[in-house]
């Protein structure tokens, strides 16, 4: 038996490792959300936590400094146009301020249920996608800080993605952008309803609009709230252009992110509150 | 497949079988955590290039024995956590890749850094590929955006690999003379 093996050694073993692959590959494939993390994949995601953490603060000081003390060319100029649009902003705070206690009043007239508000906690990116085809990130919060998968990561511009590999310290987001997404939505102007789904590039699609809808470029789209994972109202994205055609039930609609994907730093994660 | 046919590399004082095996592992491991590293912090838009892919050929090449073709496999199966790929597709790559490498070297003996930059870049380009058709992607995105990103990374990974091969080259000339 040993001669056996010692005479097809390298055939034995290079089989066992095809093998091994293409079932870890085959029991995987059309896995959309992780929730289980296995031990492997959490010790690994463990281990390259903290350098990955270490490396981003560095960067992130690098950064810090060009933008704080090197990229000062036109902080003046800026800090007009600044001052220009907080005004502009304030009256419009003050317009929305009235409408939403008037939302509240006419709620409380129809006794519906206030909608439930989550508690945000914020985390930093410290790695992105290592083969780079694929749109995920890697953020500083775990399950150590009770992060669970199919979480919600927004930023103060819209919709991020979701949480699936979850270790101790670190979990894995799948973007808005990756092909493996999708999220439920609405055109905000229309209430036209349709699913997001990433396009592996820095735009999504906005999928199964009837081709009767009326849907416009620069039109926002919204969260509809019905995948469960984010609330109704959150922003995804603007779209950027329509096509339609007389003989497809659906018009192919396409949206630039709310959230700058490629230059995120920190988001928040959405934690449910209750 | 059991012992390396070059002798310049790795260094005289790596000279067991297992030291060369967690040499090998741990330079594949540091090369899956560069390309992890959000390098956009500082470059916005730079390219993720598949280094570790890069050395599983360059272990094929230079380095084949069963302890690389384990290499090859946990650092596809690395890649595959630290990324969106579904787990194990990396790994299938990174053993097939190895496989193809040691059926070639057989008929074409990859000597000249020409044919070594063929190889990197055939091996990278059809790797690239494989993983956009397998992941939907190549599917919804006009193939000819694709196929110029593709290339993009292809020749910046050969391109990187280049020094490396001068040098490689160079320590096996003088480790023949």
């Amino acid at each position: 038996m040993s001669l056996f093996f010692r005479k097809y050694q390298n055939f034995i073993i290079s089989a066992f490792l095809v093998g091994l692959a293409l079932s870890i590959y085959s029991s995987n494939l059309g896995v959309k959300d992780n929730v289980n993390t296995s031990f492997l994949r959490r010790a690994i995601l463990s281990i390259y936590s903290p350098p990955l953490r270490a490396v981003t603060f560095v960067l992130g000081g690098i950064r810090r400094v060009w933008d704080n003390y090197i990229f000062l060319l036109h902080v003046q100029k800026e800090n007009l146009e600044l001052k220009k649009s907080l005004d502009l902003f304030l009256e419009q705070n003050t317009h929305i301020k009235e409408l939403q206690l008037e939302n509240n009043r006419l709620r409380k007239l129809l006794s519906l249920k206030n909608r439930s508000s989550a508690k945000l906690v914020s985390a930093e990116i410290i790695g992105r996608d290592a083969v780079g085809w694929l749109k995920t990130v890697l953020i500083n919060k775990g399950g150590g800080d009770s992060v669970v998968a199919g979480q919600a990561v927004i930023t103060h511009l819209g919709v991020v993605g979701r949480t699936t590999d979850i270790a101790a310290g670190t979990a894995k987001v799948l973007l808005i952008t990756d092909i493996n997404s999708s999220v439920d939505a609405l055109v905000q102007r229309t209430r036209a309803r349709g699913i997001v789904e990433g396009k592996a590039s820095n735009l999504c699609e906005l999928k199964y609009v009837s081709s009767s809808a009326d849907v416009r470029p620069g039109d926002l789209v919204v969260t509809s709230g019905l995948c469960g994972v984010f609330p109704k109202g959150l922003s995804i994205g603007m779209v950027k252009c329509v096509e339609k055609d007389s003989f497809n039930l659906f018009q192919s609609v396409e949206l630039t992110p709310s959230a700058n994907l490629n230059k995120l730093e920190e988001v928040c994660l959405l934690f449910p509150k209750g | 497949m059991v012992g390396s046919r070059y002798l310049a590399w790795p260094p005289a004082s790596v000279n067991t079988p297992m030291k060369q095996f967690f040499l090998f592992l741990l330079i594949g491991l540091v090369l899956v955590f560069a390309q992890s590293i959000p390098w956009n912090y500082i470059v916005p838009r730079m390219a993720t290039l598949n280094l570790s892919f890069v050395f599983v050929i360059f272990l094929a090449l230079y380095c084949p024995s069963i302890g690389s073709l384990f290499i090859a496999f946990l650092l596809g199966y690395v890649l595959d956590v630290l990324s969106g790929v579904p787990a194990g597709l990396q790994s299938l790559i990174n053993l097939f890749s190895f496989f193809l490498i040691r059926a070639a070297s057989r008929v074409v003996l990859f000597e000249s850094m020409s044919s070594q930059a063929v190889l990197v870049f055939a091996l990278s380009f059809s790797a690239d590929l494989f993983i956009l058709k397998t992941t939907r992607i190549v599917a919804s995105n006009p193939f000819g955006s694709i196929l110029m990103n593709v290339l993009a990374n292809t020749l910046l990974s050969v391109a990187l690999c280049i020094p490396f091969f001068i040098v490689y080259n160079k320590r096996y000339a003088s480790a023949q003379d």
